[in-house]
């Protein structure tokens, strides 16, 4: 084998080389040491091996599934409200409006401001007395003719959370949707209408068929984004009042942070990322449906 | 040869770079407190920064300061002294984190660092308590603060404000109209809730938070008829909700904001609420303690000041800065700033503490103050418990002792 010839076959090597470990360093071995302390507890810093206690405490903590549930509960609110306005939007904008750029730009900004500070302002709207929100929108859900504090209350607490996430997700959901709406050749609408077929028969019949496969990738990549959802919630209610607002990642980040228990946060993590996996399955399989459909 | 040459000058490079750091540390301390030395507002980050100057100026040490969040010093310390990490030379700390501190090995003892100061034989009772643990010093206190009672004089008739659960539900009805309430004080889902708000009942009641080994120990009756009150003082209005679900600031607001006839905060109250100081001088605000649950009234206590980790690189510089900390009118000032009382002799006798606000401060933290029980897992363990207080009084049908129970075996698996 020539020199040059090594050489060849060592260069596209060399060149995802680095990316490669990068990976290793910033995912895999972190993902691995996440693994490794899921079957130990820690104490102040000192490590023990207790095998699977952790996962046996996990399956016994009423704090676990009640995460579990409010995870559940936060992410169908949320994937409603995306999608279905995600939606109405995407096909607003693929009317071509005129001024179809200014609104996109508009929904797009919630999305250029960084989670914690998208929370954050969410928090002070709706801050006992002096948010603009709470003073809006609490006397008119008050049952008693008082006051109705949103982030005192469980319910209002998950549904300011979950308002805040859909307005900063909105506009991601809208262009994926929005850039399926523009593979459908705008034909297939014509031939309907010229069929006779109303704007509604034409949507339910031929559009929406067709974009079933984005909409189906665009609802496990929310989904994905809403199990792994902690930046809104850490900045507006921080899991309270109670538990009520204490999500499956939130928890984690608690255990770890918090109560500075690695062992069992690690744990979560392991759960969660075989939610993660299954989620990410769906997700490729849809793609892969997507292109074959294609 | 000139290969050589630069091979050679390498490694000389080599050898200054490992050794510069090593020359440097003999000249350097490294100080963790929760001040922001850039915030002028505080007059005692001003304080800190001058003396640090001062320091720097007198020793010719450097003074590394890095500001770390209160809840967080001492775990932060523990954590670095077991992973074995760089450990700073001197870090704050309140009383209620020296039987965690070592619990986790995380601080050496300071009589032989301290022994021949003579400021050290001048600090009092609010001192020793705090830091001389089996005869050995592992502290060293500044001042004194506690929980406090403030209450407006005119909303309270002859009788004055009720001391007594019994007259707390007597009053509380009279005073309390949906939009004023009988009190205010911060009830959140935060370690601080429970040691202001909850133990002195908790205490006067005969309960306990921990056992003799720092565990869980309250889960029982007792605690739970103080959960059983708590609920009496929020479902019927007396105390606003939001002492619940909100934070410091939404506690102390019905209090400025005219809403609530007391506040149950504490010495410190006066650096967050605007006058409070020179309310209880004039009169117009009188203070008190806390409700007597049959055990007696009782206020939360904490003694604060500074421990020296163990492994820390310079502890005698570190020594050499609290020698120039504990000077008699800085101690005073400190104090004064945070309107707690200062442990040495020579600060009190500074006139600033002879105003009614000191003397009642004084004279309750005396008569009521109380240091909290300790753990090796102290604020993991408090927070845990407050976070089932937040729950407990949002939802009355919680049953309070099977929930206590609950969390202590939470508690117990995760540290135990």
């Amino acid at each position: 084998m020539t020199q040059r010839t090594v050489a060849k076959r060592i260069y596209p090597y060399l060149l995802i080389g680095p990316a490669v470990v990068f990976v290793v360093f910033v995912s895999l071995y972190p993902a691995l040491y996440t693994f490794y302390l899921s079957v130990h507890r820690t104490r102040r810093g000192v490590m023990e091996y207790i095998g699977f206690r952790n996962f046996e405490i996990i399956w016994e903590s009423s704090n676990f599934w009640n995460s579990i549930q409010l995870t559940f509960i936060f992410g169908f609110a949320f994937l409603l409200l995306v999608i279905g306005l995600g939606l109405a939007l995407a096909l607003v904008f693929n009317s071509r409006l005129q001024g179809n750029t200014l609104y996109m730009t508009i929904i797009f900004i919630p999305w250029m401001i960084s989670e914690v500070v998208a929370g954050v302002m969410w928090r002070w709207l709706f801050l006992p007395n002096l948010g603009v929100l709470q003073n809006l929108l609490g006397p008119l859900f008050a049952s008693d003719g008082g006051t109705y504090m949103f982030l005192s209350d469980g319910t209002g607490a998950m549904g300011v959370v979950v308002m805040a996430t859909f307005w900063r997700s909105l506009a991601f959901a809208t262009l994926l949707l929005l850039a399926g709406l523009q593979t459908i050749p705008s034909e297939l609408g014509e031939a309907a209408s010229i069929d006779g077929a109303n704007r509604w028969q034409a949507f339910r019949r031929v559009t929406w068929p067709l974009l079933l496969p984005t909409t189906q990738v665009t609802v496990v990549f929310m989904s994905i984004q809403a199990v792994n959802a902690i930046g809104m919630f850490l900045s507006i209610t921080g899991g309270g009042p109670g538990r009520a607002t204490e999500v499956l990642s939130l928890q984690m980040y608690k255990e770890a942070l918090q109560f500075n228990n690695w062992g069992y946060a690690g744990s979560l993590a392991v759960v969660m990322f075989f939610i993660n996996a299954a989620l990410a399955v769906i997700y490729i399989r849809s793609l892969q449906s997507q292109n074959a459909f294609d | 040869m000139k290969k050589h040459f630069y091979l050679f000058l390498v490694l000389l490079l080599a050898l200054g770079v490992m050794i510069a750091p090593v020359a440097a540390q003999g000249d350097e301390i490294v100080i963790w407190t929760s001040y922001d030395l850039t915030d002028t507002e505080n007059p005692n980050s001003v304080r800190l920064a001058e003396k640090i100057a001062e320091f720097e100026e007198v020793t010719g040490i450097t003074v590394v300061h890095e500001q770390v969040a209160w809840d967080q010093l001492s775990i932060a310390l523990s954590i670095a002294v077991q992973a074995g990490g760089d450990v700073p030379d001197l870090v704050e700390a309140g009383s209620q984190h020296i039987p965690a501190l070592l619990d986790a090995g995380a601080v050496m003892p300071l009589d032989d660092l301290l022994g021949d100061e003579d400021w050290v034989a001048d600090l009092g009772d609010g001192d020793t308590l705090a830091c001389v643990i089996d005869d050995e010093r592992y502290c060293v206190a500044h001042n004194v603060r506690g929980g406090m009672t403030y209450y407006r004089v005119d909303a309270f008739g002859e009788d004055g404000f009720p001391t007594t659960v019994e007259g707390w539900r007597e009053v509380a009805p009279e005073v309390s109209d949906g939009e004023n309430y009988f009190s205010t004080q911060f009830a959140g889902r935060s370690y601080g809730a429970i040691e202001i708000m909850w133990w002195p009942m908790i205490y006067s009641n005969g309960g306990s938070l921990f056992d003799e080994e720092g565990r869980p120990a309250w889960a029982t009756e007792e605690v739970a008829e103080v959960v059983e009150f708590g609920r009496e003082l929020f479902n019927n209005g007396w105390f606003p909700m939001l002492n619940v679900t909100g934070d410091f600031a939404d506690a102390e607001a019905p209090w400025i904001d005219g809403n609530a006839a007391s506040f149950r905060g504490g010495s410190w109250s006066a650096i967050f609420v605007p006058g409070l100081q020179d309310q209880v001088d004039s009169g117009e605000v009188a203070m008190t303690g806390g409700v007597d649950f049959g055990g007696g009234s009782y206020v939360f206590m904490v003694s604060e000041g500074f421990v020296v980790p163990e492994g820390a690189e310079n502890p005698e510089a570190a020594a050499s800065f609290l020698s120039m900390f504990f000077e008699p009118s800085f101690v005073a000032g400190w104090a004064a700033g945070q309107f707690g009382i200062p442990t040495l002799g020579a600060a009190y006798e500074v006139s600033e503490f002879d105003s009614t606000f000191y003397q009642s401060v004084d004279e309750i933290l005396g008569a009521q103050g109380l240091y909290m029980q300790q753990s090796p897992f102290y604020v993991e363990s408090l927070d845990a418990l407050a976070i089932a207080f937040q729950e407990m009084m949002l939802d009355p049908s919680i049953d309070a002792l099977q929930r206590l129970q609950d969390v202590a075996e939470e508690v117990e698996n995760r540290y135990w």
